[in-house]
């Protein structure tokens, strides 16, 4: 009960008993705000003010920020940490001494994404940031794919010297120099067949080089399959070059006719298809044990075993020695992953242990910025304050430091986990990559949605509160995934790192804030307008207590002061009616004593002689 | 009953039945069974808040006519102590002494508050919706019940905050109630005290006469010491000087409570009015004696 109503209580048992019916009357239970404009304020809350701070405006800063850091080293390394402007601003601003420690947000699938492409670069000894290509040419299979061509299905000679050009359609192009087509002059030998990569050998070493799943022959073989590549003239070749066959589309123009530009355009689509797809095998195999060898590492192995064994290796052993190689090549890989995972598990722990001293640290800052340094310190000094503060910091770091720490256990398993499971899925290429992408976010979204539904805290919300956090949970993956499909397109677009990471940020965070805020506004499932009608019923069932409290309490004060009054006037009126009857006028005169006191009346006398003074020395007695 | 009869009432009640089923999930889809919560709770709520004035109002006025009753006994009570019992003891004190006294009291009025208590919003305040109207059946269909499910719980939201709102009104009719019986109490036992008060300052004036005369008595039998010493009630026996020190005592009780405000300080003008009535009633009445 308020201080206030309690001194007036105590005023109340005090009271003469010609006071107390005022104080009764003047006694307020409860403030006289009206019910409906307790409403309105509610309803006013959570319509504008900070509602649009906390919902709008700090998540678009925050992505604008988040992506101009992109641009900085310092940037990227702490969002390597996990330390985004809005979870910093968000848990700085939430931070209080007395509240539980609060549970690291997950981030995005964007972020996961950012972070491991900064991880999973290829670091063979072989250097492969330069293209050469000798490395990744297959000229024996270029010049067996084309002399093929004069070969039907079987196998056997068709007998004619000219083959179709894949990429015209026309059987105009001739396979040897040394034997041309001798109705056309061709001193430039346009017309000689040549065997093209439809995927230029350096586009895919590009799409391919940072993939540390792969080693050189993998993406050699690869990339000089059958299926990339296609005989055409040489005109076409020479015209050609590293273009990709859209690239060489656009820059001819009117000059290809339309066959063409199917035909090339249909070739380019299913050869990186087909490469995404071996790629995607390789890839697989490398990890479960079963990766192809290069003749170059299948010949040092055996080499190693004459040299330590001294003889060559018989059949069976060339089998061990192979299986042995693959499987060092698997573990290789897979240590590699393990690194790479566990250092970016180690960038999140930091991020939260950096996090974890910023908190108090910022609320110390704000609150002396704030109320002054010596506000809510009891120190008598600026010096003696900023002491206690250091010591609130600290002791605040060592109470909480078993839970963090126990926290941070279960939170670096869970990183692993998650970022092992990222790692994993940026090593495939192509449509299966994105496909994993979203099968590992689905897997992510339903176990909060399981969480959400079934977890320990999915008893305090209510079904339509389950209901718009699982609705805001998809549409964040959404446009999360969207942040990463963004950065592709504008790879694609010609727009390179850093600028297309700083742009997709951007755009992703504006997308995920608006799209929160447009949750928030239309309020899907009312989870909003529920809040509201749990806070109007909080507030009111309070009030209701404290209007029944102070009731009740009121209640007891005043019936124990009435009934005590009345009882001592009883007394004090049966002693003088009896006093009287006795004739007995020295207790009528106790008796009046009492009862002066009783109504806090001040005589100028206590006893018979005083009074007789009193009366004879006064000139006039005023009553 | 005949087969055809039997077909029939069977026919009904699976008709019936799927009425019923086929409401059901409307009324789900649509949200029309929360908006139907709504509009019963919005009918219980209102009957309850209408017994309740009407239970208050009626409690109200029988407290406030028992206290205006008190409050009209302790205004007589005052009356007479100023206009009759002070007389008195002055008419037989002033034989020994100058006795003074302001005729003036406290004049007493309840004034009580005004207890004004908020009604409840009206329907067309709190519904979001309106299933009657086929605008909202047409809205439901092409929003596939999203947009009225939403509005029918919003609905209902809004009267079970209505009902909250009703059911603190209700818990503060309860606490005025409280503080009003307790009032009237209060006020009761002032009446109480006034009442007894009188009567034994009634007794204590009768036993007055008698020592005043007394001393008076005494006085002319000694004159010549009263020349010098005055009317001094040391002369008088120490139970006469009681008797005296009991009326005085007395009459600085009752003069407090005369001049306490008990209750809140009404305009001059009114109190000089009503005084104006009562001693005008007085009169009359000892008029009236006087006459018979």
């Amino acid at each position: 009960m308020e201080s206030e109503k309690i001194m007036k209580l105590e005023k109340l048992k005090s009271a003469s008993p010609l006071e107390v019916s005022n104080i009764l009357i003047e006694f307020e239970l409860y403030d006289k705000k009206s019910s409906q404009e307790i409403i309105d304020e509610v309803y006013e809350q959570f319509r504008t003010g900070e509602q649009m701070e906390v919902s709008i405006i700090t998540p678009v800063f925050s992505a604008i920020v988040d992506g101009l850091l992109e641009r900085t080293s310092f940037g990227k390394g702490a969002r390597k940490k996990g330390l985004t402007t809005e979870r910093v601003v968000q848990e700085c601003k939430s931070f209080s001494y007395d509240e539980e420690l609060v549970k690291p947000i997950d981030r995005n699938a964007y972020e996961e994404y950012k972070n491991v492409q900064d991880s999973n670069k290829y670091t063979d000894e072989n250097n492969r940031d330069k293209f050469n290509r000798s490395d990744y040419e297959n000229k024996y299979k270029m010049d067996e794919y084309k002399a093929n061509k004069l070969n039907n299905e079987d196998g056997n000679s068709t007998g004619r010297k000219l083959i179709e050009d894949e990429y015209t359609g026309k059987k105009n192009i001739y396979v040897y120099r040394n034997d041309p087509d001798k109705r056309r002059n061709d001193p430039k030998f346009d017309y000689q067949a040549e065997t093209d990569h439809i995927v230029p050998l350096k586009q895919v070493y590009t799409q391919l080089k940072d993939n540390y799943a792969l080693s050189n022959e993998d993406i050699k073989v690869t990339a000089n399959a059958d299926y990339n590549l296609a005989v055409t003239s040489g005109a076409i070749n020479g015209k050609k070059l590293d273009d990709t066959n859209s690239e060489f589309i656009k820059k001819q123009g009117n000059n290809l006719d339309a066959e063409t530009t199917s035909r090339m355009i249909d070739l380019e689509k299913n050869a990186q298809k087909a490469i995404n797809a071996e790629a995607n095998k390789r890839v697989l195999n490398n990890l479960t044990g079963q990766g192809e060898l290069s003749n170059k590492e299948i010949i040092s192995g055996y080499d190693k075993f004459t040299i330590e064994n001294g003889r060559e290796p018989t059949k069976e052993e060339k089998g061990k020695i192979k299986l042995g190689l693959q499987k060092s090549k698997t573990d290789k890989l897979n240590s590699q992953l393990a690194e790479n995972t566990k250092n970016q598990t180690t960038e999140y722990a930091v991020g939260n242990v950096i996090l974890y001293i910023i908190k108090p640290l910022y609320y110390e800052v704000k609150d002396i910025f704030k109320n002054g340094m010596m506000a809510g310190t009891e120190a008598t000094s600026p010096g003696q304050a900023f002491l206690f503060r250091c010591s609130r910091i600290k002791n605040h770091l060592l109470k909480h430091a078993g839970e963090f720490l126990g926290d941070s256990i279960g939170q670096f398993i869970k990183n692993f986990i998650k970022s092992l499971f990222e790692s994993i899925v940026d090593i495939f290429v192509g449509v299966f990559k994105q496909f994993l992408r979203i099968i590992k976010e689905g897997i992510k979204v339903f176990i909060q949605s399981a969480k959400i539904l079934f977890g320990k805290d999915s008893k305090k919300m209510t079904a339509a509160q389950k209901g718009d956090a699982i609705i805001k949970l998809l549409g964040g993956s959404l446009i999360a995934l969207a942040g990463i499909g963004i950065e592709l397109y504008l790879n694609k677009l010609g727009i390179k790192e850093p600028w297309s990471v700083v742009i997709s940020t951007i755009i992703s965070g504006l997308a995920s804030a608006l799209f929160m805020y447009f949750m928030d506004k239309v309020d899907l499932f009312s989870a909003k307008a529920e809040k509201r009608k749990e806070r109007i019923e909080e507030i009111f069932n309070e009030r209701i207590a404290e209007i029944q409290n102070a009731t009740e309490t009121f209640n007891v004060a005043a019936i124990e002061t009435l009934k005590n009054q009345r009882e001592q006037f009883e007394i004090i009126s049966n002693d003088i009616n009896k006093a009287l009857g006795n004739n007995d006028i020295d207790s009528v005169n106790s008796s009046l004593y009492k009862l002066a006191k009783f109504y806090q009346v001040d005589l100028p006398y206590e006893s018979t002689e005083e009074f007789v003074k009193y009366f004879d020395e006064s000139k006039i007695i005023t009553i | 009953m005949g087969f055809f009869a039997a077909i029939g009432a069977g026919a009904k009640k699976v008709f019936n039945a799927t009425k019923e089923a086929v409401s059901n999930v409307w009324a789900s889809i649509t949200g029309k069974s929360n908006f139907d919560k709504a509009e019963q709770l919005y009918d219980e709520t209102a009957k309850l808040y209408e017994s309740k004035q009407l239970e208050f109002r009626t409690e109200v006025d029988k407290l406030i006519f028992s206290i205006e009753e008190s409050v009209r006994c302790i205004n007589e009570a005052k009356h007479k102590i100023k206009s009759e019992l002070f007389v008195k003891m002055a008419t037989e004190l002033e034989k020994i002494k100058d006795i003074r006294f302001d005729k003036d009291f406290a004049f007493e009025i309840y004034k009580g508050e005004a207890l004004n208590f908020e009604g409840m919003n009206s329907k067309s305040q709190l519904y979001k919706i309106d299933f009657s109207k086929t605008k909202t059946k047409v809205l439901a269909v092409l929003t596939l019940g999203f947009s009225s499910r939403k509005k029918a719980r919003e609905t209902l939201y809004a009267v079970q905050e209505e009902r909250k709102k009703i059911e603190h009104e209700i818990a503060k009719m309860h606490s005025e109630l409280d503080k009003l019986r307790l009032v009237d109490k209060s006020l009761k036992n002032v009446a109480y005290y006034f009442t007894s008060l009188t009567d034994l300052y009634e007794q204590l004036l009768i036993r007055l006469n008698n020592s005043v005369h007394y001393l008076y008595y005494k006085c002319l039998h000694f004159a010549n010491k009263v020349v010098s010493q005055g009317m001094s009630i040391k002369l008088l026996p120490s139970i006469q000087q009681k008797e005296i020190e009991a009326i005085i005592t007395a009459s600085k009780i009752l003069k407090k409570m005369a001049e306490t405000q008990i209750l809140t300080i009404e305009d001059q003008s009114k109190v000089t009015q009503y005084k104006k009535i009562m001693e005008e009633s007085k009169n009359e009445i000892v008029d009236i004696y006087k006459a018979a």
